[in-house]
């Protein structure tokens, strides 16, 4: 079971902003998908979501994007969104709620349970009370990723995997959260789950994924796990920046996510 | 002494933390109180003396019949509680096309008063009362008594969809676009039964007058029964657009990944404002605020949950607007203020403040 896309092409406005890009994603994975601004990262991704018609095929666990019906979707996956402003003053707790998809059959209780649990997964707990609105930007995302876990819980049932699609998912958040939130995707990924990440951090990516998919304008410049794929031609081609992967610089400060002393 | 509480207790109260909706449903509980004793006022007072108890009790077969004045019975059954069904109906409708409005717009601010949609309805009324005695009159013939309020649901439709066309693009409606859309449509659509006024001869324009004013006065069992049906149409449809329009505020595309079928609940909202702005302005002309006004004051004390927002917005629309009928009709007694005067005294600067609370988020 995996999600496949097939010389998937997206134009928007009458320009190609993704040009026949195949791509595999396999469950119990977490695939990243990095690549220079306006590379095409967030339109595939919602390509991948059904958010946007595309030419070229994209299958969900074998299933075509584009024929299943909206509620068949989101029980398949989840999509968290790289920045959501609310139009009304909804709590924490009931926007959680929002992504609470089986809520007719859990009881008053087993939901609060649920969202309360959720909630405390992305290092909210407590925060159902507060006014969203009232957020920080890093707080909402983190309230946005307890809504989209929300909706998927159980990252595989007996009919096949779900996914977990992240667009940015760390983009304001500070380095103790970037942790928790990809050590989030990874261990969704390790109970069976798939993970497709849109990622701008490349040492994040490093660290968390299993494969690395590199984007340049509209088209797939490298596939395949970090090491194959993050390497210094490859990179200065992608970003056209001579980047040195390992190289450690001789005389300027530097702090990465590997070298966290112990799991946050 | 505070940090003392019982395991079980302290549980039970954070599972439910953030949770407004136990707050919901005990507020719709006492909005139904507050509607049954604003509709028993308004059905015991009145211009005549007439005695509801007597009235009730023959109605409940209790007593002897013969003791039932029959000005009283007619006083209660064929003045006033057909005035009541209709001003609870059409508080209702204005409320809840408020709030769905609000919710389709994904801002507090939108009105079918305020964005021209009543305009629009009123144009096409409008049309149906002037022409209709001329080049509508086989239209009419046809439908009847449901003449209005399917030509002002029309209207009401059609510049909704306009409204919607143009303040929305890319899933993103711009709350500037919207108002001043809204003034231009409104601008319209007065623009529109000016000169219906002009071509109206003498009975059309007493009836113009009349209904353009908004008023509950006049109300007959006819009227009721001609918008009960759309009304209650709109009413039902709430409990299946209740959860779409809650994940719409999140916008349209984090809807759509929770499951909901975006396109569908929008036109569904559409045609369920289309047809409560379109009824109440068939019978009862403008009647302004009442939208944007009950369902703020909710969204204060209840949260903004469109399970319970819309059935408490249409209980205190329809108490609220009960209320400004009897005081349109004590206040300058004998006659008769206009209602929509009334909510509109109440509702305007209401609006204004908002407005300024608001101030920020119109990024004009």
């Amino acid at each position: 079971m995996r999600v496949v896309a097939k010389s998937l092409s997206v134009a928007l406005g009458g320009r190609t902003i993704l040009a026949d890009v195949d791509l595999v994603a396999e469950a119990g994975a977490v695939t990243v998908v990095a690549g220079p601004n306006g590379s095409g990262k967030t339109t595939m991704l919602r390509a991948l979501c059904g958010d946007i018609a595309y030419a070229g095929k994209a299958f969900i666990n074998g299933n075509p994007v584009a024929d299943l019906p909206p509620w068949r979707l989101a029980e398949l996956r989840a999509v968290l969104p790289q920045d959501t402003a609310l139009a009304f003053p909804f709590t924490v707790g009931e926007v959680v709620r929002i992504g609470l998809r089986d809520a007719a059959v859990l009881s008053f209780t087993q939901a609060a349970d649920r969202v309360g649990e959720a909630l405390r997964k992305v290092d909210l707990a407590g925060f159902s009370e507060r006014m969203y609105q009232e957020l920080s930007g890093g707080e909402r995302q983190r309230v946005q990723l307890a809504r989209v876990l929300c909706q998927i819980w159980q990252p595989r049932l007996p009919d096949g995997p779900r996914w977990l699609f992240l667009d940015e998912p760390v983009s304001s958040l500070d380095i103790r959260h970037q942790l928790a939130i990809m050590a989030l995707a990874r261990d969704f990924a390790d109970r069976g789950g798939g993970v497709i990440a849109v990622m701008h951090d490349l040492n994040l990516s490093a660290m968390f994924a299993d494969r690395i998919v590199l984007l340049r304008d509209g088209g797939m410049e490298a596939a395949g796990e970090p090491a194959a794929t993050l390497t210094d031609r490859v990179l200065e081609k992608v970003y056209g920046c001579p980047l040195r992967v390992g190289a450690v610089p001789a005389d300027s400060l530097f702090v990465l996510p590997q070298s966290v002393a112990r799991r946050v | 002494m505070a940090s003392f509480t019982l395991p079980a207790l302290r549980r039970r109260s954070t599972a439910a933390a953030g949770d407004r909706s136990a707050r919901a449903r005990l507020t719709i509980g006492l909005l139904v109180l507050l509607l049954a004793a604003t509709a028993a006022v308004c059905l015991a007072q009145g211009a005549s003396e007439a005695s509801l108890r007597a009235v009730m009790l023959g109605w409940a077969g209790i007593g002897d019949p013969a003791s039932v004045k029959a000005s009283d019975r007619l006083v209660i059954e064929a003045i006033r509680l057909p005035r009541v069904v209709l001003g609870m109906l059409i508080g209702a409708a204005l409320a809840v096309s408020g709030a769905l409005m609000q919710g389709l717009f994904r801002n507090p601010l939108a009105d079918p008063g305020i964005v021209g949609v009543s305009g629009g309805a009123g144009l096409a009324a409008a049309c149906a009362i002037v022409l209709g005695s001329g080049v509508l009159a086989p239209a009419m013939a046809v439908a009847g008594l449901f003449a209005l309020p399917l030509a002002a649901f029309a209207g009401g439709l059609a510049s909704t969809m306009l409204l919607y066309r143009i303040a929305t693009r890319q899933g993103r409606t711009s709350v500037a676009t919207m108002l001043l859309a809204g003034i231009a449509m409104a601008a319209f659509a007065g623009a529109g039964t000016g000169i219906l006024v002009f071509m109206a001869d003498d009975a059309q324009l007493r009836d113009l007058t009349f209904w353009n004013m908004g008023s509950l006065a006049g109300a007959t069992w006819p009227k009721v029964i001609s918008i009960a049906p759309p009304i209650l149409l709109v009413l039902v449809s709430m409990r299946f657009l209740a959860r779409g329009l809650n994940a719409l505020a999140l916008g349209e595309g984090p809807a759509r990944h929770v499951g909901i079928p975006v396109e569908r609940l929008k036109q569904t909202a559409i045609v369920a404002v289309a047809l409560a702005t379109g009824a109440s302005v068939a019978v009862a002309g403008t009647i302004g605020f009442v939208g944007i006004v009950v369902p703020h004051l909710l969204r204060l004390s209840i949260g903004p949950d469109n399970r319970y927002l819309l059935p408490a917005s249409a209980l205190l629309g329809a108490s609220l607007l009960l209320a400004a009928d009897a005081v349109s009709r004590t206040i300058v007694a004998p006659a008769e203020l206009p209602i929509g005067i009334v909510t509109a005294v109440i509702g305007a600067p209401f609006f204004l403040w908002i407005l300024m609370r608001k101030r920020g988020m119109l990024d004009l």
